[in-house]
C-alpha cells in the first residue's frame, strides 16, 4: 500500500470565524502539519492615509475611530497627542488623568473582547458571556462619557470636549470594586483549566530575539520576556505619575500572552483607582486656535494601545491638512509574527495563535 | 531624537517600527521644478529596546532608483518596505518577497502618490452632474478637491417652496 506523502495548500479565510475579520491565510500543509503560512491581508483597506491627507487636523479624529475599532479611546489619544506634539500645545492636567482613565478602561474593554472570543475559538463558551457582561458596563461608561458606545471621537486637540458628567467617577468607582471579582471567575474558568492549558502551553512559542527582530510590541512582545512599555518608556499623558507594574511571561508561548493579558487588566484598574483619588481641578481645554494650522514640520508620536506600540507619524507643510499622516499599527507589525509561530504546529494551533496576537483587522489594512 | 547614536554594527535589537514614504512633487519647496531629481523619500524609525533611543533614517530616493532592502539586517522591514512598494511604488533592491499588501495584485497605480487621480476613472463616475435641493442647486467640478468636487451654486429665492 502506497500513501500519496505530498504537501497540499489550503485557504483559511478571509471569511472565517476564527480570523477574527477578514484575514486570509494560505496554509501550506504536510498532512495536519503546518509548513508554511502565509497572511493574505487588505480587505479592509480604506486608504485612511490617503484620506487623512484631504482632511483638516480636527476631521481625521474620527478616521482613527475607524481604524482599531476595538480600541478607539487609544487611537484618538495617539492622534491628538501626535498633533499637540507638533503644535508645542500644553493639555490641562485634569484633561490628562481623564485620558487616562479613558485609555484604561478601553484597555480592559479590548482585553475583556479578547478574552472572550480567544476562549471561544478553543471551545470555551461560558468565558464569552462572562467578559461581555462586564464589557457592557464599560460601554456605558463610555456611553455616558461621549454619548458613543464603538467608535467614541472622545477626545479634541488640546484636551477634551467636555468635562466629566456628573457622578461619572462615582460608577467608575462602582466597576473597579466589582471587576477584581468578575476577574476571578474567568480565571478559575480558565487558568488552571486541563483544556485550555493543553491548548495554549507550549503552542505558538515566540523567542525573545525573534519578538525583537520581528518588531512585535505590546503583550505578544512581554509574554516574550521583554520588558517594554510605551506607558513606563516614554511616558505621555502623565501615565509617568502613576505606580503599576509591566507583567511579563517567560516562555513566549499562547498561556504566557494569556497570563500577561489578565495581569494588565489588574494593572489597568490600579492606574484608574490612582487617577480617580488625585484627579486635578481645573480646564479639561487647551485655548487652541479655531483653525489648526500647526507649523512646518515632522513629528513622531507614540502610545501605548492593548495591542501594542501604535505609533502617529505626521509631516506637515504649515497647512490646515497634513501632508502625511502614516498610522504605526501593531496588528499589522504582529501579524507578521504568525508564520513563525505557526511552523510545525498543527492546523487547530492556528486558531489559538491567532487570538493571542489579538489583531484587528480595521487596524492591520487601514 | 536621541543624542547618540547607536552602535553602528547591526544590532537586532535595534529594529524598525515604522516606514513611511514621501512623495515631494508637490512639496512646497520644489513647486518650481516640478520634477524633482529625488521625489521620495522613505522615512525608517529605528527604535532600540536595550537603550530606548530612537533614530530617523532617511533615504532620497529616485524615480526609478531601487534602494536596497532593510529585511535582511531587520526583519521587521519586510512588511514595511512591502508596503511601501504598494503604495509608493518604490522597489527595493534584494528584497525576498516584492509584492502588493494591501492592494489587490492586479491594481494599476500606486495610490499614495502625490499625482495619483483621487476620482478614479472617467466612467466609473456615476453621470450626475446636478442635484437640486429645496434650497441650493449644487454642481459637480471635479477639478475641486474642497466638497469632493461638489459646489453650492444657485441660492434659490424660496419659490415653490409653498
Amino acid at each position: 500500500m502506497m500513501f500519496r506523502t505530498e504537501e497540499m495548500d489550503i485557504n483559511m479565510g478571509p471569511q472565517h470565524p476564527s480570523t477574527h475579520g477578514v484575514l486570509r491565510l494560505v496554509l501550506n500543509l504536510d498532512g495536519e502539519e503546518i509548513v508554511d503560512v502565509r497572511p493574505v491581508i487588505g480587505y479592509l483597506h480604506r486608504g485612511v492615509e490617503k484620506l487623512s491627507e484631504h482632511r483638516t487636523y480636527a476631521m481625521i479624529e474620527p478616521l482613527t475611530d475607524r481604524l482599531d475599532y476595538v480600541a478607539a479611546i487609544s487611537e484618538n489619544l495617539g492622534y491628538c497627542g501626535a498633533v499637540e506634539k507638533l503644535m508645542g500645545l500644553q493639555v490641562p492636567p485634569r484633561a490628562q488623568s481623564i485620558r487616562v482613565i479613558l485609555a484604561e478602561l478601553q484597555r480592559i474593554a479590548s482585553h475583556l473582547l479578547w478574552l472572550g472570543t480567544h476562549a471561544l475559538d478553543l471551545g470555551a463558551m461560558t468565558v464569552f458571556f462572562y467578559t461581555f457582561r462586564e464589557r457592557e458596563l464599560i460601554l456605558d461608561l463610555f456611553e455616558q462619557f461621549c454619548g458613543a458606545r464603538l467608535t467614541y471621537n472622545a477626545m479634541r486637540i488640546g484636551g477634551l470636549l467636555e468635562d466629566v458628567p456628573p457622578g461619572w467617577t462615582d460608577r467608575v468607582r462602582h466597576f473597579l470594586s466589582i471587576f477584581p471579582s468578575r476577574q476571578k471567575e474567568y480565571e478559575d474558568l480558565l487558568t488552571v483549566n486541563r483544556i485550555w492549558l493543553g491548548r495554549t502551553q507550549g503552542v505558538g512559542v515566540l523567542s525573545r530575539e525573534d519578538a525583537v527582530a520581528l518588531g512585535t510590541s505590546g503583550p505578544t512582545l512581554r509574554g516574550s520576556g521583554v520588558d517594554y512599555d510605551v506607558r513606563k518608556s516614554q511616558p505621555y499623558s502623565s501615565y509617568d505619575q502613576f505606580d503599576f507594574d509591566v507583567p511579563l511571561g517567560t516562555k513566549g508561548d499562547t498561556y504566557d500572552r494569556y497570563l500577561v493579558r489578565m495581569e494588565e487588566m489588574r494593572q489597568s484598574c490600579r492606574i484608574i483607582q490612582q487617577a480617580l483619588d488625585r484627579l486635578p481641578e481645573g480646564e479639561v481645554r487647551a485655548k487652541v486656535p479655531k483653525y489648526i494650522k500647526p507649523p512646518a514640520g515632522e513629528v513622531y508620536h507614540v502610545v501605548e494601545s492593548p495591542r501594542g506600540e501604535q505609533g502617529f507619524y505626521i509631516v506637515s507643510k504649515g497647512s490646515e491638512m497634513p501632508y502625511r499622516m502614516r498610522f504605526r499599527s501593531p496588528s499589522f507589525v504582529n501579524l507578521q509574527a504568525l508564520p513563525m509561530m505557526c511552523k510545525g504546529r498543527l492546523i487547530a494551533d492556528v486558531v489559538a495563535i491567532i487570538g493571542s496576537i489579538d489583531i484587528v483587522l480595521g487596524d492591520v489594512d487601514r | 531624537m536621541p543624542q547618540a547614536a547607536p552602535a553602528p554594527k547591526a544590532n537586532p535589537l535595534l529594529a524598525p517600527v515604522a516606514s513611511a514614504a514621501l512623495d515631494r512633487i508637490k512639496a512646497k519647496y520644489s513647486e518650481q521644478v516640478i520634477e524633482a531629481p529625488k521625489p521620495f523619500e522613505v522615512v525608517y524609525h529605528l527604535f532600540s529596546i536595550t537603550t530606548r533611543q530612537r533614530l530617523n533614517l532617511k533615504l532620497d530616493v529616485g524615480e526609478v532608483e531601487q534602494p536596497p532592502t532593510a529585511s535582511r539586517v531587520w526583519p521587521t522591514a519586510n512588511w514595511h518596505e512591502r508596503e511601501v512598494f504598494d503604495l509608493f511604488g518604490i522597489r527595493f533592491h534584494g528584497h525576498p518577497d516584492m509584492t502588493r499588501i494591501l492592494m489587490t495584485d492586479e491594481w494599476v497605480g500606486h495610490p499614495l502618490r502625490k499625482d495619483y487621480p483621487l476620482e478614479g476613472k472617467p466612467e466609473d463616475h456615476m453621470q450626475l452632474r446636478e442635484v437640486t435641493t429645496a434650497e441650493h442647486v449644487y454642481t459637480y467640478d471635479k477639478s475641486s478637491i474642497k466638497g469632493f468636487g461638489w459646489k453650492k451654486e444657485v441660492e434659490k429665492t424660496g419659490e415653490g417652496r409653498g
